[in-house]
């Protein structure tokens, strides 16, 4: 037999017509404790191309047509065995109903924050007293770099203006410092993608410093990533 | 880890800008211009969604009996790679695997 490959684990059994996967196989549902699993049988997963990116996309969206709640899996999850995959899914059960909970009739939007690195203040960190130990240094390195308060006074005027219609957030900085300065995720309530942009134009207006790029709206991908212990 | 090409074709500058606004026409070609959806696709099924990697051994009295192994076979190369130090560029190498595996274990 195949080894299954993982598109999304959904809150129950999608309605209609049966969905074809990324390399046309038929999707199958299989049922968990409280949520079931949609995957298709592939003896290997697809190469990571654009193509095959926008098909396993186009997926999991005609899966989130058919279901309330959808949490989708990585590109490229392949179990080769799905009883063993189903029972570490049983382990964490509990936390898989929660994000199917946290996601049910929602959606996600994302927000890129760009613009030009900003020049250094050129006022120097208050050195400590003490230096940091390997806790603190590791703690410090795994944290990662935060938002500058131009960002933040960007990133507060955003929430304020959307806040009526944000459910759920997540933001991430990148490390390296570039003209993207964060990717803010943000989860609303299906169908409110187009009134969800007003308000971030509106909020962005006003900060034109920051190039604020909003693109949706998206099956939950980045509240998926944080459904597993 | 495969290389994925996005960019179908070079962006033109106009001459006559001065650089910070060349710069930031650059910015708004990278992430309003038409590869910008692809973009924003490679970022949310490359980097997230549901993993469930990882390696459960079943035992009994400290004896392995049964091996499963499950499968994430793909992640962005910001997961896997060390952070680069302040002002350099960070460049992919071979044998990047820096995250340990989360492993499952399963009493016996």
């Amino acid at each position: 037999m195949s080894a299954l490959y993982c598109y999304a684990l959904l809150g129950r059994r999608p309605r209609g017509r049966s969905i074809r996967g990324v390399s046309g196989e038929r999707v199958q549902i299989i049922r968990g404790p409280g949520f079931v699993l949609a995957g298709g049988r592939l003896p290997a997963p697809p190469a990571v191309t654009p193509r095959a990116l926008r098909r396993q996309d186009r997926v999991v969206r005609r899966l989130a047509g058919s279901a309330a709640a959808v949490l989708p899996f990585r590109f490229g999850v392949l179990v080769a065995d799905e009883a063993a995959l189903l029972a570490r899914l049983t382990i964490a059960a509990h936390a898989v109903r929660q994000g199917l909970a946290l996601v049910a009739a929602r959606e996600q939007m994302t927000l890129r924050l760009a613009g030009l690195a900003r020049a250094p203040t050129g006022r120097r960190p208050r050195p400590d007293a003490r230096p940091a130990g390997p806790g603190t240094r590791y703690l410090r390195a795994r944290a990662g770099p935060g938002l500058d308060a131009g960002d933040q006074r960007v990133l507060a005027a955003l929430r304020a203006e959307v806040g009526p219609l944000l459910r759920a957030e997540i933001v991430e900085v990148p490390r390296d410092g570039g003209v993207l300065r964060a990717s803010v995720y943000h989860l609303i309530p299906r169908g409110q993608a187009a009134a969800y942009r007003r308000r971030v134009r509106r909020a962005a207006a006003r900060h034109p410093a920051v190039q604020v790029v909003v693109s949706g709206p998206w099956p939950p991908y980045a509240f998926a990533a944080t459904v597993l212990p | 880890m495969a290389a994925l090409h996005l960019r179908r074709r070079a962006h033109r500058r106009s001459p006559r800008l001065t650089r910070p606004q060349a710069a930031s026409a650059g910015v708004r070609d990278v992430v309003e211009g038409a590869d910008a959806s692809l973009l924003d696709i490679v970022d949310h099924l490359l980097t997230k969604g549901v993993v469930v990697t990882g390696d459960v051994v079943l035992g009994l009295a400290d004896v392995d009996l049964v091996y499963l192994r499950l499968a994430a076979l793909l992640c962005a190369a910001d997961r896997v790679l060390p952070p680069a130090p302040a002002g350099t560029r960070r460049r992919p190498h071979a044998g990047g695997d820096a995250r340990p595996r989360r492993t499952a274990a399963v009493p016996g």
